[in-house]
């Protein structure tokens, strides 16, 4: 009997978590962030960027990590839990990290695109690191969106890039692998264009809806029998609640970048095909020519390993890899297995290109 | 195809295997063993692995619905509907909202807003108002007591602070032919 009571119990907690998250709206309200793990300072607000800057304690190299974080959820996830954070993780490693934080956009901020995100607030980001390190060049590490912003970035301001790492990628979206992609297949242009008129922006409970419309099994009952199973397990329903309060943590996404999302990638898929354009200025991933780490989770079950792997093919890099890791999507910045052994891995590789 | 087919049918098989063949069999097991822990564990065990199989199935069935064009055709054109209905509803509320509401002499939200604006900017400049005859009394209160310290030296100052009736009598005019003023 305990197990549907407990089961009943976790299930109308995640409930109330919900409602309580659409009453916020989702992660519109960034002081509805979890206590920062490890300290950081702003060093640059402006855009829709701030810029955090995490030191290490015992920093050994020069170059400073830019980890470029997805707009369509809060980045606390990469410093989640002490042992259990991608930041932790660099800073033990020597390395200084700064981290993108996106402030969530308005309806004002309905017309911001790639070039916005690409050409302003990144570039702004990348240069603020350049004057407070003293640098010339950064190493890029993006995660899941974060990692489209990266490439992007890179093939159209190469020189200010030392090492480029992308996590998750969605690259080649001409992928169907995942079912939830035929479903987005039937929403064509015009409801997109729909949405912007009505929103603005694509709202934070639509960016919900879709990844709980993704494994809605799991959503709707899963992970609460997984809570009931583990729950005797040290950490575990600590670190299942800072998971859940991530997972409604999501964020709108500017109308324009949406539109150009939806349309130029996931439905002509055209970065794939060598066709885009941002701000009328080609994207050419032939201009990449660094050095180019493609971490692929293997059981990646949001941006389906396929899409991912075939970047390395694409750039103009002589030195160029894809890194296959087994894990999920998340399971990439926030299982022990990951921090253990997969961000040592990315470390090293950064080290070495030092 | 093949392969989801045939990783279904495993699934299937899996969760027959496991809800109609291993859990009865450890619950007739245990139901001999008594209070046997591991006889116990063993029905747990059963339980859970047909739990699995039957998420597994779950999952993939969402996938195959999800996977189904007409299912897909009819989400798309779902959205679609939903969408303009949302449309309509928000301009219907904003004709009703913005011209028959204010009609019939009641507030529309920017006016609720506006007035919100106006009695926060009042409540501002109240308090930059308290807070500056706030400010003014602790200076006085700081004349006072340094007049209270330099007695006499501060006399002239106390008297420029608290009013004690005098009038300075009008200025005359100047006298023609008399000295002018030098600026300094």
């Amino acid at each position: 009997m305990s197990l549907f009571n407990d089961v009943a119990g976790y299930w109308f907690e995640g409930a109330v978590r919900t409602l309580d998250a659409i009453g916020r709206g989702f992660g519109s309200q960034v002081s509805a962030d979890p206590a920062p793990v490890t300290p950081y300072d702003v060093i640059y607000e402006g855009g829709k960027v701030s810029l955090r800057h995490y030191r290490a304690q015992n920093r050994i190299h020069a170059t400073p990590i830019v980890l470029v974080y997805a707009l369509i959820k809060r980045p606390f996830v990469m410093d989640l839990q002490p042992g259990k954070s991608v930041v932790e993780s660099l800073l033990k490693q020597g390395f200084d990290v700064y981290l993108t934080d996106w402030i969530p956009p308005t309806r004002e901020d309905a017309w911001r695109g790639f070039d916005a995100y690409v050409n302003q607030d990144l570039a702004n980001a990348v240069r603020a690191v350049q004057i407070e390190e003293n640098v010339e060049q950064v190493h890029l590490l993006g995660y899941c969106f974060g990692a489209l912003l990266s490439v992007l970035y890179t093939a159209l301001h190469p020189e200010n890039v030392k090492n480029l790492v992308t996590l998750a990628v969605p690259f080649d979206m001409g992928v169907r692998e995942l079912s939830i992609y035929h479903l987005m297949d039937q929403v064509d242009d015009s409801a997109v264009e729909l949405i912007t008129k009505i929103y603005g922006n694509c709202p934070a409970w639509m960016v919900n809806m879709g990844f709980t419309a993704m494994s809605p099994v799991h959503h709707a009952l899963d992970k609460y029998v997984g809570l009931y199973r583990n729950a005797e397990r040290d950490g575990y329903a600590e670190m299942f609640d800072l998971f859940e309060r991530w997972m409604s943590s999501d964020v709108p996404l500017a109308g324009q970048i949406f539109r150009e999302m939806t349309g130029d990638l996931f439905k002509r898929n055209l970065l794939a095909k060598g066709e885009m354009k941002i701000a009328d200025r080609p994207v050419d991933l032939r201009n990449i020519t660094c050095p180019l780490l493609n971490v692929v989770a293997d059981l990646d079950d949001v941006v389906h390993p396929n899409s991912s792997l075939p970047l390395p093919e694409k750039v103009g890099s002589a030195d160029r890899r894809n890194l296959t890791f087994p894990t999920g999507h998340i399971g990439a910045v926030v299982s022990a297995g990951a921090i253990k052994k997969l961000w040592p891995q990315v470390g090293g590789w950064l080290a070495d290109r030092e | 195809m093949s392969i989801k087919q045939s990783g279904m049918t495993e699934d299937l098989g899996k969760l027959f295997q496991a809800a109609w063949v291993d859990l009865p069999t450890a619950a007739v097991k245990r139901l001999f063993a008594g209070d046997d822990n591991a006889a116990q564990g063993a029905v747990s065990e059963a339980g859970w692995k047909a739990y699995d199989a039957w998420i597994r199935l779950a999952n993939d069935a969402s996938n195959r619905i999800y996977a189904n064009p007409t299912f897909g055709a009819m989400t798309g054109r779902g959205i679609q509907a939903g969408l303009q209905v949302t449309r309509v509803v928000d301009a219907v509320a904003s004709a009703i909202f913005g011209n028959l509401w204010p009609a019939i002499g009641l507030p529309t939200a920017t006016d609720v807003q506006a007035l919100r604006t106006d009695v926060k900017a009042l409540r501002e400049e109240l308090r930059t108002v308290r807070e500056r005859a706030v400010e003014e009394q602790s200076e006085d209160r700081d004349d006072h007591a340094y007049a209270a310290a330099h007695g006499a030296d501060s006399a002239g100052r106390d008297a420029a602070i608290i009013w004690n009736g005098y009038k300075p009598e009008p200025k005359r005019a100047a006298r023609k032919g008399g000295k002018k003023s030098v600026a300094l």
